[in-house]
């Protein structure tokens, strides 16, 4: 490309719009590189006047201050993998089930059923969160795991529902046929010859739910009120609460680490999220 | 689903071609088998759909009818729809609303033109524009109310980065506490939001963009039509349907938006970021005045709703 006279002249032409792309893709990636750029400053350094862009000294000290200034940081980060992980495991395989039944079998009632799973997804869920609130009280479940992901897998099951029937509908019918011929029942034809097909689809749905559990706030901030039992969504905003006293340093560290998790799933998967996105929040 | 014992390890090879009649009788028996398996393969999630969600909305509706103060009530009293004229005459609760409308109007203008702009750009053939299109895409994947804490930082007075950046282009006497003036604390949280979803904005815009067939371009330039006339007689025009899907999202999220003046203001300075959403939630769980707040969820149920009628509508009619 670079050989030809022709692209040189149109390479110039596209100047222009490269550098204007390059100004507004930094303002948006200066917040994140700010952060990354205090948690290597040293504390006497990040409140220093005149401020300075680089650490002078780069050091990993506030890194190591978490041990000391945010104890409960390993635990809110240990709280969210857990309860993330788990809630996306159990709407995996509930939503392959239902969006492969409402997607690919005939029963009665499919339609009425599968259009009230999706009125749900426009009501907000502050409108779930007071009686699920008064029943977990109830069942002495506020405070626990369990109490976060049951309400977690119900919010997050219309939109996995309706990206994988979109999957398994895309799939041509000669495939399932030819299983069933060869004598496989349902569960077969679904685990063996239909999941195959649908990787892409899964993958979008899981990713999906994966980042919008991860960052859940309005359940979580609600139904746990023990500090022990926080996710980082929640919990980081104790660790601000302490920030006004101690070192910003040690937060603009954790925020780093807590940021990274879902930083490095989009970018190995974000084609995945981006079709989780138009498949499912949009068409909802 | 794992746990079902394999019945029979057959293949092709092993069963013969079934008779016309025989076929036909497996035919309707595997149908059988087939909705019933249907019914086994909803039945989780419709557990859990009408636990958790079903039951809470109609329980949510019936509350939103009933005085209910969740630690001085026994039991709901059956007001009717009390709740509902009364928080119109709530002072609070209008202030909150109007809060929310200055939020939208703040956010959702700029998230329309930004997505429209980045995408054009991106779609100009400018070098790089995939890379790029990832950056501006990646604060979508971090947590509103983890952004909502690195932009206190970002925007306090005396070590913020708002502030540098002001003195360093010369306009140190603009720097000012972002967050703690009543002037500025709704639009730096609106700022926070757009940040999180241009990406997001440019995205849809752009696979919006690339549907337009070019042929519609080139006819235009060949009747002589410029850049702007392109712009207003042929892209946006045949963006309508980008438009609306991104003007209902948008405005959807507005209504929505909590966690950030949660972790950012707490709805302050005074009441300067006091929306809707935070409103139903103290409401709830803080005065736990749960028939009122859940007249108010309904509320804002229907306003959505509303919305985004209007939106596909409006787009219908144009």
């Amino acid at each position: 490309m670079r050989s030809s006279g022709i692209n040189s002249g149109s390479v110039l032409r596209r100047l222009p719009q490269t550098l204007l792309l390059v100004v507004v893709a930094f303002v948006v990636f200066l917040p994140l590189l700010w952060m990354l750029l205090t948690s290597f400053k040293e504390t006497a350094e990040i409140y220093h006047q005149p401020m300075t862009i680089l650490p002078e000294h780069p050091t990993l000290a506030q890194y190591q201050g978490i041990t000391k200034q945010a104890l409960l940081f390993p635990t809110y980060m240990k709280n969210s993998f857990l309860v993330t992980t788990i809630s996306v495991l159990i709407v995996t395989i509930v939503a392959i089930l239902a969006g492969y039944a409402f997607g690919r079998l005939h029963f009665k009632g499919r339609d009425f059923l599968f259009v009230s799973f999706l009125f749900i997804l426009g009501v907000p869920n502050v409108v779930f969160l007071i009686p699920v609130y008064l029943m977990l009280s109830s069942f002495k479940l506020l405070n626990s795991y369990l109490g976060l992901i049951l309400p977690y897998v119900a919010l997050n099951l219309p939109i996995a529902i309706l990206i994988l029937r979109g999957t398994f509908r895309g799939i041509p019918p000669e495939l399932e046929e030819a299983s069933r011929i060869d004598g496989a029942d349902v569960v077969q034809t679904l685990i063996l010859v239909m999941l195959p097909l649908a990787r892409a689809g899964l993958a979008s749905a899981i990713v999906f739910t994966f980042l919008s559990i991860w960052e859940e706030f309005l359940f979580a901030v609600t139904l746990m009120t023990k500090a022990e039992l926080l996710p980082i969504s929640v919990g980081i905003n104790f660790l601000k609460d302490e920030a006004s006293s101690w070192a910003f340093g040690t937060l603009s560290a954790v925020i780093v680490l807590s940021v990274l998790p879902a930083l490095v799933l989009f970018v190995l998967a974000q084609r995945y999220y981006v079709a989780g996105f138009l498949e499912g929040a949009l068409k909802g | 689903m794992i746990g079902k014992p394999v019945r029979r390890a057959t293949s092709a090879l092993e069963k013969p071609a079934l008779l016309p009649e025989a076929r036909r009788r497996s035919t309707s028996a595997r149908r059988r088998q087939a909705s019933v398996a249907a019914y086994l393969f909803i039945l989780p999630a419709l557990v859990l759909y009408v636990g958790f969600l079903g039951y809470p909305l109609v329980r949510s509706f019936y509350l939103s009818l009933t005085k209910y103060n969740f630690i001085y009530s026994a039991v709901p009293a059956w007001i009717g729809f009390g709740n509902y004229v009364q928080m119109f005459h709530d002072s609070a609760f209008l202030v909150s609303l109007l809060h929310t409308g200055e939020f939208t109007l703040m956010f959702l203008p700029a998230l329309l033109v930004l997505g429209l702009g980045i995408a054009s750009l991106i779609q100009s053939r400018a070098i790089g524009g995939r890379f790029f299109q990832g950056v501006i895409f990646l604060p979508v994947v971090v947590p509103l109310s983890i952004a909502g804490v690195m932009f206190m930082w970002l925007y306090s007075n005396d070590f913020g980065l708002v502030n540098f950046i002001l003195s360093l282009v010369g306009l140190g006497h603009l720097a000012r506490a972002w967050l703690n003036s009543t002037d500025t604390a709704l639009p730096a949280i609106a700022l926070v939001n757009l940040w999180k979803y241009t990406g997001l904005s440019a995205v849809l815009f752009l696979a919006g963009l690339l549907a337009i067939p070019g042929e519609l371009y080139e006819a235009a330039r060949i009747d002589g039509a410029g850049g702007f006339q392109l712009l207003t007689h042929i892209t946006i025009p045949n963006l309508r349907e980008t438009f609306v899907l991104v003007t209902i999202w948008g405005l959807i999220e507005s209504w929505k938006v909590f966690a950030l003046p949660f972790v950012m203001t707490r709805g302050g300075p005074g009441d300067a970021t006091q929306v809707l959403y935070l409103f139903i939630y103290q409401t709830a769980f803080k005065y736990f005045e749960v028939g009122k707040a859940a007249a108010m969820a309904f509320f804002l149920a229907l306003i959505i709703l509303l919305f985004s009628l209007l939106t596909m509508r409006l787009a219908r009619t144009e």
